[in-house]
């Protein structure tokens, strides 16, 4: 028994270092294969923020947004926090595709440079868009009444689906162009793309938008129009296709052979 | 069961021509056009008219004046999906040619010939088929074959370039598509891509010959009906020129280690054409035996009994399949031009940083060095189809240029990606080379620089041995390796 123990005592340490090395080489092989990992964890904490905002308005953080059960009456403008933390839990899952395409074009060391200047590019359009749209949902509240100004938005959010403009600007959310690979002249192309994906994004989604306006930003109907946004993007299996990746990179990450490591394990 | 009995066989129209230049086969595939463009009246809502079949591939007729129920304006390029699309477009047309047959006395097996423009034993393959050149048909009426929108010399002696029907690199490719390739790796099938043609990339196949042959037959200045996406479906050898594309890609699949995606984004997605009575709706997965119904056919040059298929090894295809996206090594400032004389463009080249992380990458990692073409936008054509060199010395012509070739561009669909629209956002076309072989033939001889890379493009005449003044021009050109 005590051999065994001691035995035991002594494997310890090469479990650590194998444990250890596992999780070093799964974490490098995701950084490889899925560059936009980081932005995709963003947008599920901006999600469990947002619901924390929702249930728990009681709590020390409720002041930092202006968030209500969904009704009927239109709420008060989220704050500036709530705002950012909207456009990143409904944004970013629409372009992780375009982000895993600025960072294969780009060189090595830049490519999260690069994808976080195509998110500034990007949500800086959001951003600003979302404040004029809630200017905008007020100035048409004042005029109806709460339930008409939902309906209103839900009514025109079928018609734009039917525009060749909306059409036309959801072609072009998948466009990729040319970035220079070094110097200022790469962050501005970087910034300059999620500019021009992010003006296609709302010419595309502004009116479904004003429809989580006029509902209150309640996580359900915000989910809801994320799922809308997702499947127009990447058609009405993609979140099972992605549930598949996800398990795919997973198990590619944790159990691919490498015979580089294999001493080590 | 699909038995040798029920199975139609596409044939040679070059074969059926050197017997008779109006074969029963090639006059019956005229006498069904004529009878099919009767039903031409616009808006074109008969789904068996003859430019409510071409407008399926693209169409300039605005969306609300499309007749109803019409699937228009719906061709896949730059996409994986490119082939089996098109596979089951030709099954479209070819049962609603086969009932037009029918109508004017022909067999009810009439089957689609194909041109196969890439035999080198056979020069003369590269011109079109005497059928199609001829402006009557053997009655004297107004032969439907004949069209005269075409490049220059193509209804008379002229003929595709050798480049232009190359089969060679399309054929070498080892994998249809790879997932984990991140739009760099072309394969021979074409990129992983949405039906919105999402960060796709032409397979080598649409590149060459498919895009060559479109732009070698329909001319440059001005482009023909064969040069554009709208109007390519309007001549009739655009039908023979896609079943012989679809015969490679049965030719591809005969080596044992090629096979298929088993992907369920690829197989699941289906295609629809026609209404009514004369409506096509095929899943990928539906069409990929094409001796089995509802296909059921072959081309003349595959075996008649179907020969076992070869076990493709296990370890080769998971090899191929296991590893991340290819990394980028450097790119151009600038864009470049592509004119009527060669032009050329440099990149400066960083050491890779990801190969040391790739050796954790798994069992087996290749090291494939890729060179990508970005963005090639453009409203005039200088001409059809660039060759690409690498390090090519200025002074370089013939064989010793050839040794440089990464490649070859075609031009067909740059002048329509380059419109923003409902199927393209305006950013051109986008191709990519495997030039790991061309890297190491280079090193050996001294002519490969790690730190820099001189690219070269230079315009390939058309038929009449023309170019013209264009305004072609490359977004970015980038190296890849991994």
């Amino acid at each position: 028994m005590r051999g065994e123990a001691s035995r035991r005592i002594r494997t310890r340490p090469r479990r650590v270092v194998a444990i250890s090395v596992r999780a070093a080489l799964a974490g490098q092989r995701i950084a490889w294969r899925v560059p936009q990992w980081w932005a995709a964890l963003a947008a599920l904490a901006a999600w469990l923020v947002l619901i924390g905002l929702t249930y728990w308005p009681a709590a020390s953080i409720a002041h930092l947004g202006h968030i209500h059960a969904a009704s009927a009456s239109i709420p008060e403008r989220p704050g500036p926090f709530v705002s950012v933390d909207c456009v990143i839990a409904m944004m970013l899952p629409v372009v992780l595709f375009n982000l895993r395409q600025v960072a294969i074009a780009s060189l090595w060391g830049r490519r999260d440079r690069a994808m976080l200047g195509f998110l500034v590019g990007y949500s800086g359009i959001w951003i600003t868009t979302s404040l004029l749209l809630g200017a905008g949902i007020d100035a048409v509240a004042a005029l109806l009444d709460p339930a008409a100004t939902i309906a209103l938005t839900v009514i025109a959010a079928f018609a734009w689906h039917l525009s060749p403009i909306k059409r036309r600007a959801l072609r072009a959310c998948h466009q990729m162009v040319p970035l220079a690979p070094r110097g200022w002249q790469a962050d501005r192309d970087c910034v300059g793309l999620g500019l021009r994906v992010g003006s296609n994004c709302v010419v595309n989604c502004w009116v479904l938008m004003s429809v989580v306006f006029t509902t209150g930003h309640h996580p359900v109907i915000m989910g809801g129009a994320m799922v809308v946004m997702v499947i127009e993007r990447f058609g009405p299996h993609a979140f099972a296709d992605a549930a598949r990746a996800l398990k795919r990179e997973l198990a590619f990450a944790l159990t691919a052979p490498s015979p580089a490591v294999a001493p080590l394990l | 069961m699909a038995t040798p009995s029920n199975v139609r066989i596409r044939r040679d129209i070059w074969k059926l021509s050197e017997q008779n230049v109006w074969h029963p086969i090639i006059l019956n595939y005229a006498k069904a056009i004529a009878q099919l463009q009767t039903l031409d009246a616009s808006p074109f809502a008969d789904p068996r008219s003859w430019r409510h079949l071409a407008e399926i591939h693209g169409s300039s007729i605005p969306r609300s004046q499309w007749p109803a129920g019409a699937h228009w304006n719906a061709c896949e390029h730059g996409s994986w999906y490119f082939l089996p699309w098109h596979r089951v477009y030709l099954h479209h047309f070819e049962k609603i040619v086969r009932d037009a047959v029918k109508t004017v006395h022909g067999p009810a097996n009439w089957a689609l010939p194909y041109w196969n423009y890439t035999d080198p034993a056979r020069p003369k393959v590269r011109h079109l088929p005497p059928a199609f050149r001829d402006q009557l048909l053997p009655d004297g009426s107004p032969n439907p074959l004949f069209v005269n929108l075409r490049g220059p010399t193509m209804n008379t002696t002229g003929q595709l370039g050798t480049a232009a029907v190359s089969t060679t690199t399309a054929l070498a490719e080892s994998v249809f598509t790879d997932p984990a390739g991140g739009g760099i790796v072309p394969g021979f099938g074409g990129g992983v891509s949405g039906r919105t043609h999402a960060g796709g990339l032409p397979g080598s196949l649409e590149n060459t010959p498919h895009g060559s042959v479109h732009i070698g037959v329909g001319g440059v200045n001005p482009p023909g009906w064969m040069s554009r996406f709208e109007t390519a479906g309007r001549d009739p050898i655009f039908w023979l020129h896609h079943a012989n594309i679809d015969r490679l890609w049965a030719q591809w699949l005969r080596t044992s280690w090629h096979a298929n995606p088993n992907d369920d984004r690829w197989l699941r997605e289906s295609f629809e054409f026609g209404s009514g009575a004369w409506r096509t709706i095929l899943a990928t997965s539906d069409v990929l035996d094409s001796r089995g119904a509802p296909l059921r056919y072959r081309y003349d040059d595959e075996p008649a009994a179907r020969a076992r298929p070869a076990r493709a090894t296990r370890a080769r295809l998971e090899a191929v399949v296991r590893r991340g996206p290819p990394e980028m090594l450097g790119a151009t400032r600038e864009s470049v031009a592509l004119g009527e004389t060669p032009t050329h463009a440099e990149i400066e080249v960083s050491p890779a940083r990801a190969a040391a992380l790739a050796s954790f990458a798994g069992a087996e990692q290749p090291q494939r060095v890729y060179l990508k073409i970005e963005n090639v936008r453009g409203e005039k054509l200088s001409a059809g189809s660039f060759h690409v060199y690498v390090n090519a010395p200025p002074q370089a012509r013939g064989a010793e240029l050839a040794k440089h070739l990464a490649g070859t561009i075609s031009m067909f669909g740059v002048l329509e990606s380059s419109q923003r629209g409902e199927t393209h956002a305006g950013e051109g076309l986008t191709y990519s080379f495997d030039i790991t072989d061309l890297v190491a033939r280079l090193s050996k001889r001294k002519n490969w620089d790690p730190n820099k890379l001189r690219v070269t493009f230079a315009p390939i005449p058309d038929s009449a041995g023309q170019v013209y003044p264009g305004d072609l021009k490359v977004g970015r050109v980038s190296l890849h390796r991994g």
